[in-house]
């Protein structure tokens, strides 16, 4: 470990606490809120409905006990594979004061757990704006590869292309 | 010899006695049907008939009820048992001054009924008439000198007119005539005991009360009690050594607890020409002494700053303000709004409070270390200093602080709840009310943002949306959730709507919420009267001397108050001139016009 790892170590003070929790229709607002903070796209409600009906594939984050990022997932059958299944990841966001921490990781960890769980589940994928490297790297740092891209995804925002990543679930 | 009219054949009579037994075990329905039967073959007997109005009465048949025990009264004027149950329907019915009158007539003709007399001292005492309350406790007491309450309430009645010294030496002839000393344990003893010794203190014998606590210690469950009588009464007494070791017992036992530290410091006999920094570097380093042995308690790092000044101060503060933003206390800002009254101490708060933002807004770190702090620290601090401006009277710097805030971390309810009251205070009361709805969204299950989303509501004169908003809360099976808040006494909900409406001018609808705190307050005095037997019997003497004070004063509660002042106002404009001179206009003009 080099020194300079070692110094900013040293210096990160005690590691902030990580929690998760389910969403509810009590606090599917803060989702709400997170959503509208973080991603330039609007949601319709029946993704806030189907999020806040104690789903396990969806998650709060929290940051000393303030809520500061979420993950919300869905399943879907995979075409002409059977019984196979993938996982979308719709949202995972951070508020941007709180990246760097882990947060994040945390939240995608536990997605990723969710799916080795269940043997059907083959693989988990989503789309990134083409342009946002920050969260491609994210993405790529933990396995996720660019399956295609597709122009045009996005209706109102520019750029409008968008990469699909994609991770096969130990099995 | 019984009245003709009042005897019964032997079997009517046995059954009249099983009416007697019905009403103890509250079967009134059964007593009803018995009753009738008797009055079918002696349809004029007065006493079974004032017995058929007790159950009518209580099986919610009130006017059937009043008219039967009339006509029962009407024909037996001379039985004590006709003019007791007359006696107890109008006492259910909150008519204490003419239920005394019917058991003192019921007295005149069964002198030493113990029931009539239970029940006219629960009466007398519900209306403060300490001197029949005596009087009728020492009658009990002579028929029946071995029950305890009888003792109890005597000692009682004693205490309330203020002889003291008689109710000790009744409390101690009951205690010299146990046969057996009670175990250890005895937690009604141990409460009598505690509350004779109060007695002694209220009497103003100091030296006997610090005598008797001695005597009483190890027979009283208590501890805590007797630490805080000791601590007090050697004050009193001048014993400043000894207090101070009692206080500092109790701060070993409760370090939050400010009474206590006051008490301790009260026993460190500052001499007179001590000057006032000597005095705060003492309560400094004593209060640094003590939080080395409570670590975690917090008023042992608060306390001080209340004496410290200056420089001083700004170390002090500069310290707690620290650990309080990294841990991310979200009541900081109200934890120190008393020190708020004096400007140089508000000061030093702001300088080090914006320079702890500039270090975390440049260098993610606080004020002098090195440590990097998460970016929470760096939103408390924004949320104290929002809260400050606002405090402050800076509204344009206040907000500008809570939206750059809400920016940074839109989902923390505090900051739309503090964001709103900033626009309250900028008198902009539809757009608090649309922040506090705001903040509500984001945690549909804690009722205080509900409440005070309500609130800000009614303020903007949004009285239909504020009641659908609160009735998340109220019961569910109810259909209209004024009706709820009305069964749980809400008073802050009925006073605003009152006021709402007020501005609105709908006179009749605030009448109608004012009347029913007014309502409340009465429930709140009627509640008492089963207290005067419980608590005897349970000897919890020292909370039913304290309800009892507090009932007295009941109504001097601010609410009562003001919608008292605001139902003269609506309904007597004319008076608003008197008002203003009770409640201390400070115009002078204004009031005089008003005269003319």
């Amino acid at each position: 470990m080099s020194a300079d790892t070692v110094a900013t170590t040293a210096a990160a003070g005690r590691a902030p606490r990580l929690d998760l929790d389910v969403i509810t229709p009590n606090n599917v607002g803060q989702l709400r809120c997170l959503n509208s903070a973080l991603f330039p796209v609007h949601y319709p409600e029946s993704f806030y409905t189907e999020a806040a009906n104690n789903n396990p594939l969806c998650q709060l984050g929290y940051f000393n006990q303030v809520c500061v990022a979420a993950v919300c997932c869905r399943r879907e059958p995979i075409p002409n594979e059977g019984r196979k299944q993938r996982v979308y990841l719709m949202t995972l966001g951070v508020l941007a004061p709180y990246r760097g921490y882990g947060l994040g990781t945390k939240l995608l960890d536990y997605a990723l757990d969710q799916c080795s769980k269940d043997a059907s589940i083959a693989e988990i994928y989503l789309h990134v704006q083409d342009g946002n490297d920050e969260a491609l790297s994210f993405y790529q740092k933990r396995g996720f590869t660019i399956r295609e891209t597709v122009p045009d995804y996005y209706t109102n925002i520019k750029p409008s292309a968008a990469h699909v990543l994609v991770k096969c679930t130990a099995s | 010899m019984i009245p003709g009219h009042r005897e019964l054949a032997s079997r009517e009579a046995a059954q009249f006695k099983g009416l007697l037994r019905f009403f103890e075990h509250r079967q009134y329905k059964r007593g009803l049907k018995s009753a009738e039967q008797i009055l079918k073959k002696s349809p004029e007997h007065g006493e079974t008939l004032a017995m058929k109005g007790l159950f009518l009465s209580n099986l919610d048949r009130k006017e059937e009820g009043y008219e039967c025990v009339r006509k029962g009264l009407k024909n037996d004027l001379t039985s004590h048992i006709c003019w007791h149950v007359y006696g107890l329907l109008y006492r259910a019915d909150k008519e204490y001054e003419e239920a005394t009158k019917c058991y003192r007539n019921a007295l005149k003709f069964d002198k030493n009924n113990m029931q009539i007399l239970r029940d006219l001292a629960l009466l007398q005492i519900q209306m403060r008439n300490y001197e029949g309350y005596a009087e009728t406790r020492d009658l009990l007491l002579q028929l029946n000198s071995h029950n305890r309450m009888f003792w109890i309430g005597f000692a009682i009645a004693f205490q309330l007119n203020g002889d003291h010294d008689l109710a000790i030496r009744v409390l101690k002839t009951y205690e010299d005539s146990m046969k057996i000393a009670p175990p250890k344990g005895d937690y009604e003893h141990s409460e009598l005991l505690l509350y004779r010794n109060t007695l002694y203190e209220e009497s103003g014998d100091l030296e006997g009360a610090l005598a008797d606590l001695d005597a009483i210690e190890d027979r009283v469950c208590d501890p805590i009690s007797v630490l805080e009588k000791r601590g007090n009464l050697l004050q009193k007494l001048g014993q400043l050594g000894k207090a101070k070791a009692t206080y500092r017992r109790l701060i070993d036992e409760n370090p939050e607890c400010r009474d206590y530290l006051v008490g301790y410091f009260a026993c460190f006999g500052f001499p007179a020409d001590v000057t006032e920094d000597a005095r705060s570097k003492q309560i400094v380093e004593e209060c640094a002494l003590l939080a080395d042995h409570h670590s975690r308690a917090n008023l042992l790092r608060r306390f001080p700053l209340d004496y410290l000044h200056g420089d001083a101060f700004r170390t002090r503060a500069s310290a707690y303000v620290r650990t309080m933003l990294r841990k991310g206390v979200p009541s900081l800002f109200v934890n120190l709004k008393p020190l708020y009254a004096d400007s140089e101490r508000a000061a030093i708060i702001e300088d080090i409070m914006l320079a702890q933002q500039k270090s975390l807004k440049e260098n993610s770190t606080l004020v002098g270390e090195d440590i990097k702090e998460p970016p929470t620290t760096y939103l408390w601090t924004q949320y104290y200093l929002a809260q400050h401006y606002d405090r402050k009277g800076d509204i344009e710097c206040a907000l500008a602080l809570v939206n750059e805030t809400i920016a940074h971390t839109p989902t923390l309810v505090e900051l739309y709840m503090t964001k709103a009251r900033i626009l309250k205070h900028a008198g902009d009361l539809d757009g608090a009310a649309e922040v506090m709805n705001e903040a509500r969204q984001l945690d549909l299950q804690d009722r205080c943002v509900i409440s005070k989303c309500t609130k800000y509501l009614i303020r903007s004169n949004r009285i239909e949306e504020a009641e659908k908003t609160i009735g998340l809360f109220t019961r569910p099976d109810i259909k209209d959730p004024i009706k709820d808040l009305i069964d749980m006494q809400c008073l802050w909900f009925a006073k605003e709507t009152a006021h709402g409406y007020i501005r609105q001018n709908k006179i009749g609808r605030a009448l109608k919420r004012l009347h029913q705190i007014e309502k409340h307050f009465d429930d709140f005095t009627d509640d008492q009267f089963d207290f005067h037997t419980y608590c005897l019997r349970k000897t919890t003497l020292r909370s039913y001397i304290r309800l009892l004070k507090f009932e007295d004063t009941l109504y001097t509660h601010p609410t009562f108050v003001d919608a008292a002042e605001s139902a003269i106002k609506v309904t007597h404009p004319g008076l608003r001139c008197l008002f203003d001179v009770m409640f201390g206009a400070n115009d002078m003009v204004t009031v005089l016009s008003g005269l003319v």
